[in-house]
């Protein structure tokens, strides 16, 4: 990046040194000084020796391990997918759609369903239940997913997702909001609630 | 730093009681992010005082944000930093922003607005959405991070979809550059000439950003272009015989980053390319005949690669490479000042809870560019390395 011009480019730069500030306050003085801290300082130059020596050399090889282990089998235990549903309000009109439409939602690359309505998101507050549905729906880890919403809602450019204790509540607030598109464990629960349901199929398609 | 500490402590407290993702207050979510830091770099200063170890190296901010009805959303962050000699804690506006969302393809946001920059630019505050601790400093240099921080304006943004070709994110934004002359950063780059910024005018700023994610899965490519200009002012100081005051013009700063990221399985790759440039005409008192043109170039590239090893621990490795080149139009005042610097850096990212990450990273380098002469008064060495530690909070 180029710093402005004045850094380095200055023929009155080199040699006008300004004094580093608070690199002699009594308190710091006595801190480096300190046995304590002169241990720390000598533990951490001989770590930063041996990475240097043993680290810096092995680096070719770290990245190559690094590269063949995409492609063994993941560290996680995977278990049997359980099976994926998603409610919707009664105003959602979505038929058929592909795992890529469903996936785009829930990242937040799609904001608005095709009447205009806003797209609100709701997710199970449960690791467990997390985990296999975001596996499944959208390829991300739950850290990975909030991650990514993290990053949009960072910058200004979004809202994360409501989360819910419990598919009650998540149903509740479908049954009161326009645009609401959730995760539940259980479609029978919808039945009441007269709210729309997809389910993931073993096929890997969505269907109502 | 015991203050802040005694501030910060029960606000993190409190929140650590929270769900983990968001805290609600009526309408609107809450999120905040508390990072610490220590620096300890060997050879030289990386930032003030980091040979002897140093935590003056830390971030906070809080955001809010709320939705009104179906299309409009409005949201802000106040954030604080101490990077050495920068920041000292002090509380600014990060962003503030209304944003009107027509439909997919077409929404509009005015503001204090974020900058494009690069792929993760505009979200470089927030240390615990990224493996490494310092993004590569060739392309996203901390020591010029509040000139390209945010701006005040508009942008038209959206996104295209297709079901063949992936899609398109854009935004084009446009309206004033908001320099924080208060921040210590213009003190610092200017330390090495005796110069001292008393005074920042703002001018004419704008970005735009385009990126595409492909039909292949997890890969995405995208280019961002942003440019300011702002007139810096403030006394001579002892740079020249008779004290005097200068004017230094930013007529023309631009940064393009090219940008290439690939997902795969548990691995991410990523490789960023800048080419930036500043010419700034220099005026010593208001003697305008007595301008000075100064130009420089620079460009720098990294090559990054993360692998998941299991869902809490993440491990980073890149390569950086910068260089500057002093490109001044005025032969009397030319010097040879090209400024190099490239270095490998490995990462260990550690997720205690999802909102307590820990990391630990070490550089090592060769070249001075980036390096502050003022904070290295013994000389610079060509090689030098680093040992970063940090611990965040997030929700």
């Amino acid at each position: 990046m180029s710093n402005p011009p004045l850094q380095g480019s200055n023929p009155l730069s080199k040699g006008s040194n300004t004094p580093s500030q608070g690199s002699n306050t009594p308190s710091k003085r006595l801190l480096q000084h300190s046995p304590t801290w002169r241990t720390l300082r000598v533990a951490i130059r001989f770590l930063s020796r041996f990475l240097r020596l043993v680290i810096r050399p092995t680096l070719p090889i770290c990245a190559a391990l690094i590269l063949l282990g995409t492609i063994a089998p993941t560290l996680d235990a995977v278990g049997q997918q359980p099976d994926i549903h998603l409610a919707m309000s009664s105003n959602v009109s979505l038929l058929e759609p592909t795992r890529k439409e469903i996936a785009g939602i829930f990242l937040g690359q799609k904001r608005q369903w095709s009447d205009g309505t806003r797209i609100k998101i709701a997710i199970l507050d449960s690791a467990v239940e997390q985990r296999s549905f975001l596996d499944a729906v959208v390829d991300r880890s739950p850290s990975q997913y909030w991650a990514h919403w993290r990053n949009i809602v960072f910058s200004g450019r979004g809202i994360m997702p409501k989360i819910f204790s419990s598919e009650e509540e998540l149903l509740n607030y479908l049954a009161e909001e326009e645009g609401v598109i959730g995760h539940i464990t259980d479609n029978n629960l919808v039945a009441r609630e007269g709210a729309v349901t997809l389910t993931l199929t073993i096929d890997g398609v969505w269907q109502q | 730093m015991k203050r802040l500490t005694k501030a910060l402590l029960p606000l993190a407290v409190f929140f650590c009681g929270q769900p983990a993702i968001a805290y609600q207050i009526g309408d609107w979510d809450l999120h905040g992010t508390l990072s610490q830091g220590w620096i300890h770099s060997e050879d030289n200063n990386f930032i003030e005082d980091s040979t002897d170890g140093t935590f003056d190296f830390r971030e906070f901010g809080l955001n809010a944000s709320t939705s009104i009805g179906e299309r409009i959303t409005l949201g802000g962050q106040l954030f604080g930093r101490k990077y050495g000699s920068i920041g000292d804690d002090k509380v600014y506006l990060d962003w503030l922003s209304a944003t009107y969302q027509l439909r997919d393809e077409v929404g509009f946001r005015i503001g204090k607005l974020k900058m494009p920059y690069g792929l993760y630019g505009d979200t470089r505050d927030v240390d615990s959405l990224r493996t490494q601790i310092l993004l590569p400093q060739g392309v996203y240099a901390e020591s010029a991070r509040g000139s390209i921080n945010s701006m005040w304006g508009g942008a038209v943004f959206g996104t295209m979809n297709s079901n063949q070709w992936g899609s398109l994110d854009y935004s084009l934004q446009l309206g004033q550059s908001d320099v924080n002359e208060d921040s210590g950063e213009l003190d610092r780059l200017a330390s090495s000439s005796a110069l001292k910024f008393d005074d920042a005018d703002d001018g004419a700023a704008g970005a735009i950003k385009l990126l595409w994610n492909t039909p292949i899965q997890g890969l995405r490519l995208g280019t961002t272009l942003s440019w300011s200009e702002f007139v810096l002012s403030g006394p001579t100081g002892n740079f020249s015989s008779t004290p005097s005051t200068f004017e230094a013009d930013l007529e023309e700063q631009y940064f393009l980053v090219t940008s290439a990221e690939y997902a795969w399985n548990r691995a991410t790759l990523s490789a960023e390319y800048l080419h930036s440039r500043s010419d700034t005409k220099f005026v010593l008192g208001s003697d305008t005949n007595s301008a000075v043109q100064f130009g420089s170039d620079a460009s720098a590239y990294y090559l990054h690669a993360d692998y998941r090893a299991t869902n809490n621990m993440t491990l980073g490795l890149g390569y950086s490479s910068s260089s500057l080149k002093d490109n001044t139009r005025s032969t009397s005042s030319r010097t040879d000042n090209n400024e190099k610097q490239n270095g490998y850096y490995v990462s260990l990212r550690y997720d205690l809870t999802p909102n307590i990450i820990t990391k630990v990273e070490q550089h090592f380098s060769n070249g001075r560019a980036g390096l502050f002469q003022a904070e290295n008064p013994d000389g610079l060495e060509d090689d030098w390395s680093m040992t970063l530690v940090k611990i965040s909070f997030v929700f």
